[in-house]
């Protein structure tokens, strides 16, 4: 997941030196979509979290599948569901602020930043 | 003969009807609805009474625990608190269990509680306390998710949740 990262935080730098250029609408509706996939994660994570401990009860005696998949793997090592969760979080993290380059400064009207873009941006 | 017998019978299920009030902690234990709890007592407790996830997600069937979900509003970092409820179980089944970490015993109103984390993995932070209600066990659960570091600790806010909201169990028997 680490490869991920590193490719979107490449695109970050083309963007910052004004290689990689997205409009402002598109890149705020990525951005958006990046926060409410994160917020789904996010509760996806909770939810193994608790499962795991409720797999402590021996309460899943059926769904087998489900056990495997949110709490066997859940009591440490490295294939846990919260964690492979949360390497899902990073990646998209790392999208966001991809996109949130093309419209984040000049949306909060900090005309320094925005200047600071142009000054960057594509000759 | 089996005219008296039917009689006896028919006057014992009589008895039970007329004193059910009394009798009633010999039937089956109602679980305790953990969506019952109001808007008023989830917003005067910190949480955004706008936020409240009924039950388990679609795919996710846990016959033993019913489950409603509130968050914190994004000042107080979005935290879950899920409140769990079971009459299959007990607050001696998470005290027993030595998976649990950080275990502790308290008292939340005049009830018995146990508090845990359960330490799965570093990107969540939680903390825990297992309620004793006559119907069997509520729990409440406060989950930091997403690899946020908790401004505060999360066994106190746990605490402060189940503190404000036992009044809403079901009582004591007295």
């Amino acid at each position: 997941m680490s490869e991920s990262t590193t490719y979107w935080q490449s695109l970050a730098d083309a963007a910052d030196q004004g290689h990689l250029f997205l409009n402002e609408a598109a890149a705020k509706a990525c951005s958006e979509a990046c926060s409410v996939y994160i917020d789904k994660l996010i509760e996806h994570q909770k939810t193994a979290r608790t499962l795991a401990d409720i797999d402590g009860f021996g309460d899943f005696d059926s769904g087998q599948e489900l056990r495997d998949l949110f709490a066997a793997k859940a009591v440490g090592g490295e294939d846990n569901m919260v964690d492979v969760l949360q390497s899902h979080i990073d990646v998209v993290r790392e999208m966001q602020v991809v996109f949130k380059k093309f419209f984040d400064s000049t949306d909060a009207g900090d005309e320094d930043n925005a200047a600071d873009i142009a000054a960057r941006g594509p000759k | 003969m089996r005219k008296a017998l039917a009689m006896v019978v028919a006057g014992v299920v009589l008895l039970v009807g007329c004193g059910g009030d009394v009798e009633g902690t010999a039937v089956a234990r109602e679980r305790w609805d953990p969506c019952s709890i109001p808007d008023e007592a989830i917003e005067a407790t910190g949480l955004d009474p706008t936020y409240r996830d009924v039950g388990w997600d679609e795919g996710i069937v846990v016959d033993d625990w019913a489950l409603c979900t509130y968050r914190a509003p994004a000042e107080r970092q979005s935290y879950f608190l899920s409140v769990f409820s079971s009459n299959e179980h007990e607050v001696s089944d998470a005290r027993d269990d030595k998976r649990r970490l950080n275990g502790r015993d308290l008292q939340i109103g005049d009830r018995d509680a146990f508090q845990y984390e359960s330490g799965v993995s570093d990107a969540v932070q939680d903390c825990n306390i297992f309620v004793a209600v006559p119907t069997g066990v509520v729990w409440f659960a406060v989950d930091f998710a997403g690899g946020i570091e908790p401004r505060s600790d999360p066994c106190g806010i746990v605490r402060t949740h189940a503190t404000d909201l036992e009044h809403l169990l079901p009582p004591l028997p007295r």
